[in-house]
């Protein structure tokens, strides 16, 4: 069975580029979720630590036990029901730093993404206000010819026109290098240059403040980590506590004062962890509604200049503004549309960096 | 059940109960402090630390006091490893006292946050009810376009945000400081007096520092200790050469890295008394301005009486004076907590 579920995870990993190159933007992600080599090694390591769990348990069965006195039969009987423990407890821990690794890379994705589309349209958009102001210089040129343009004044639009070609090649030159640093990340020399970037989706619905927090308390890998080394010194205590022998012997007594000890401060450190964790999630969950109206802040804003733009093109049919006008009113209202993607986007994002500080992953989860 | 505690804190601040009336605790800065002292988990883990530090200490002890082989692992047991966990108890003691004294900054820097915070809150109060009135005024008056009067909505739905924004920081610095006291709403009353920086003597607060300093100390010892284990290396170089060369080695860089560190400290003491000096300074230009703006604003009222000027104008006055007000008292809270930091930190008072 765990055999199985191991050449299972070799073929998983094995045969994810194949499946990338079928689909564009779901591919990509994964491509650049497996090009990880630390996502890799845990892979491997939790595949081995699978693998060798009936071993690992079987050896420390086996352990011979102390019998030179009481308390080194309890302590010996402790050691070995702790190392059994601990083979289970590092296959979930290898297992649950997979899961955050691979969200942690999802969120990551999704800003360099972001960041290319942002790179790709601000270059777009530079590039047309640069074609703009060329044709105004042209068109310039023939004015100054004609006399109805001052030699400085065609000076000031061939500035301002060579200014923008500059700036719309240095914009198109930025977002070529992020593709170059987004191709070496995803460790493959893929062509990227026609690349639609879409980033319509629909707005993520948290679950409520309590299910995260509840969560966390039960899967944040500090919670788990702390509540393992605590279950191992209660698991010592017990076996002290069956046996019976004289605390009148120094290294006895030094012995269950330093568990003593040991245990009561990995107890205020979990109570410590756990209030800062409900504290720090408590935090972000705020933001997180902060954003949410945001968007709706956005849509509104939509509105504001489709009316704008309505109101626009109904002065410009009866000839009250000028094109040069409405097409500024209908770049407002596309900025207004974009922003709110964005928006969205960006917000899904938070959403998802949000559930993996509380180490919740939901099975499904888009791009 | 602590944790549930929390949540239903959180929750209940989180509804925003503190704007909505929630009686608040006032405390003196001494009861304030007294409370967090008692509410530290921290101080009890340290305290708990500090009783395995004390035990490793005696069990150096405890085989160093045992014959020894007359070799250099042996001499190391008895004079070497009691020494270096004598440093090692003595720095985690200086460690939790400062903790102790850091305590008393961190209530102050707490109750300065929540000010803020309340005045965040205040103004985007206001800011929200300003532009919520001219929207109301905008629906009313048949003259002003749905364009507009869209204008006017977004920007009162904005300034909502604003108001959310500004509710989860006063949210976020109740808890904090409510979380360092143990105790929920608490208000603590803020220090108002401070001392003059040009009081100092760099080279007396050097001195102080030099002695206070938990650094400067653990270097003093590990180059003593490097020293110790160089003389035990020496009587053994016969035995062993490469450890002798190792020591000495050692020795050099523990040296190195002493001198490095009073240097450090002294650079720094150098540059927090600069800085003081700069914070002091910045209060005097902030209460000038204050005095500017109240002069201003003084003089806006009786033209306004008179007639000469409009109540915009007056308003816009009363707002220069009151942001006037705000930078005079943050300029003072922040060189009182930077001064406070510098006393703990060199043990130095002026």
């Amino acid at each position: 069975m765990k055999k199985a579920l191991v050449i299972i995870l070799i073929l998983a990993v094995a045969l994810a580029p194949a499946v990338v190159f079928s689909h564009d933007a779901i591919s990509a992600k994964e491509l650049y979720i497996n090009a990880d080599t630390l996502l890799s090694d845990y892979i491997d390591a939790y595949a081995d630590l699978l693998e060798s769990r009936d071993d690992d348990i079987s050896k420390y069965e086996n352990m011979r036990l102390n019998k030179k006195s009481s308390f080194y039969f309890a302590k010996s009987l402790a050691s070995k029901e702790n190392s059994i423990l601990q083979v289970d407890f590092n296959i979930e821990n290898k297992y649950d730093s997979i899961k955050s690794r691979e969200a942690q890379l999802e969120i990551e994705f999704r800003t360099s993404y972001l960041n290319l589309y942002t790179l790709q349209k601000s270059a777009e958009d530079e590039k047309v206000e640069a074609m703009l102001k060329t044709k105004e210089y042209e068109a310039g040129k023939k004015d100054n010819k004609s006399g109805y343009m001052s030699d400085n004044e065609l000076l000031q639009l061939e500035y301002t026109a060579m200014a923008l070609n500059n700036s719309s090649l240095n914009k198109e030159r930025q977002y070529e290098s992020a593709l170059r640093h987004f191709n070496y990340k995803v460790g493959s020399p893929l062509d990227y240059s026609d690349y639609q970037f879409d980033l319509n989706e629909s707005i993520l619905v948290p679950l409520t403040l309590d299910f995260y927090i509840d969560n966390a308390l039960v899967n944040a890998s500090s919670i788990k980590l702390s509540q393992q080394k605590l279950e191992k010194y209660y698991i010592e205590q017990k076996h002290y506590d069956v046996y019976m022998f004289s605390t009148n012997l120094s290294y006895i007594s030094d012995a269950l004062r330093d568990l003593k000890i040991n245990t009561r401060i990995q107890e205020l450190q979990l109570e410590k962890t756990k209030t800062s964790l409900i504290n720090s999630i408590s935090t972000k969950y705020a933001s997180l509604i902060i954003e949410r109206e945001k968007i709706a802040l956005a849509d509104l804003n939509i509105q504001r200049f489709q009316q704008e733009y309505n109101t626009d093109y109904s002065l410009f049919t009866r000839g009250y503004i000028n094109f040069a006008d409405l097409d500024e009113s209908k770049n407002n209202l596309s900025d207004a549309k974009n922003d709110y993607v964005v928006l969205i986007y960006r917000y899904n994002t938070q959403v998802k960096s949000f559930e993996n500080d509380c180490s919740y992953y939901p099975e499904e989860s888009g791009s | 059940m602590k944790i549930k505690i929390i949540i239903l804190t959180l929750v209940f601040i989180l509804a925003g109960s503190v704007v909505l009336g929630l009686t608040l605790i006032n405390l003196t800065q001494q009861e304030a402090y007294d409370a967090a002292v008692e509410n530290n988990m921290q101080f009890e883990i340290d305290e708990l630390n500090l009783e395995l530090k004390q035990i490793a200490y005696d069990k150096t002890l405890k085989a160093a006091s045992h014959p020894t082989l007359n070799n250099y692992y042996g001499q190391l047991t008895k004079y070497y490893n009691p020494f270096n966990s004598e440093t090692t108890l003595t720095v985690e003691e200086a460690k939790s006292e400062k903790a102790y004294k850091q305590l008393e900054i961190d209530v102050v820097a707490a109750a300065i946050s929540l000010e803020n915070a309340t005045i965040g809150y205040d103004d985007a109060d206001f800011a929200l009810s300003e532009a919520t009135q001219a929207y109301n005024d905008a629906v009313k008056d048949s003259e002003t376009t749905s364009a507009d009067q869209l204008s006017l909505k977004y920007n009162v739905e904005s300034l909502k945000i604003s108001l959310h924004q500004a509710q989860n920081n006063l949210d976020s610095a109740q808890y904090k400081l409510d979380e360092l006291v143990g105790m929920e709403g608490a208000a603590v009353q803020l220090p108002v007096e401070y001392s003059d920086p040009y009081n100092i003597s760099p080279d007396d607060a050097y001195e102080s520092a030099l002695i206070i300093d938990i650094s400067i100390y653990q270097s003093k010892r590990n180059a003593e200790a490097a020293a110790i284990k160089f003389e035990i290396a020496e009587r053994f170089y016969e035995d062993d050469e490469d450890t002798y060369i190792s020591t000495l080695a050692g020795l050099k860089s523990a040296d190195l890295s002493y001198a490095k560190a009073l240097l450090t400290l002294q650079m720094s003491v150098y540059d927090d008394i600069d800085n003081l000096k700069n914070k002091f300074d910045s209060i005097a230009l902030a209460k000038l301005n204050r005095t500017i703006k109240s002069n201003a604003y003084t003089a806006a009222k009786s033209q306004y009486k008179a007639g000469i000027v409009s109540a915009t104008s007056l308003e816009n006055s009363e707002d220069s004076y009151n942001t006037s007000v705000k930078q005079l008292d943050a300029k003072i809270y922040d060189y009182i907590l930077s001064s406070m930091r510098f006393k703990l930190n060199y043990g130095y008072n002026y």
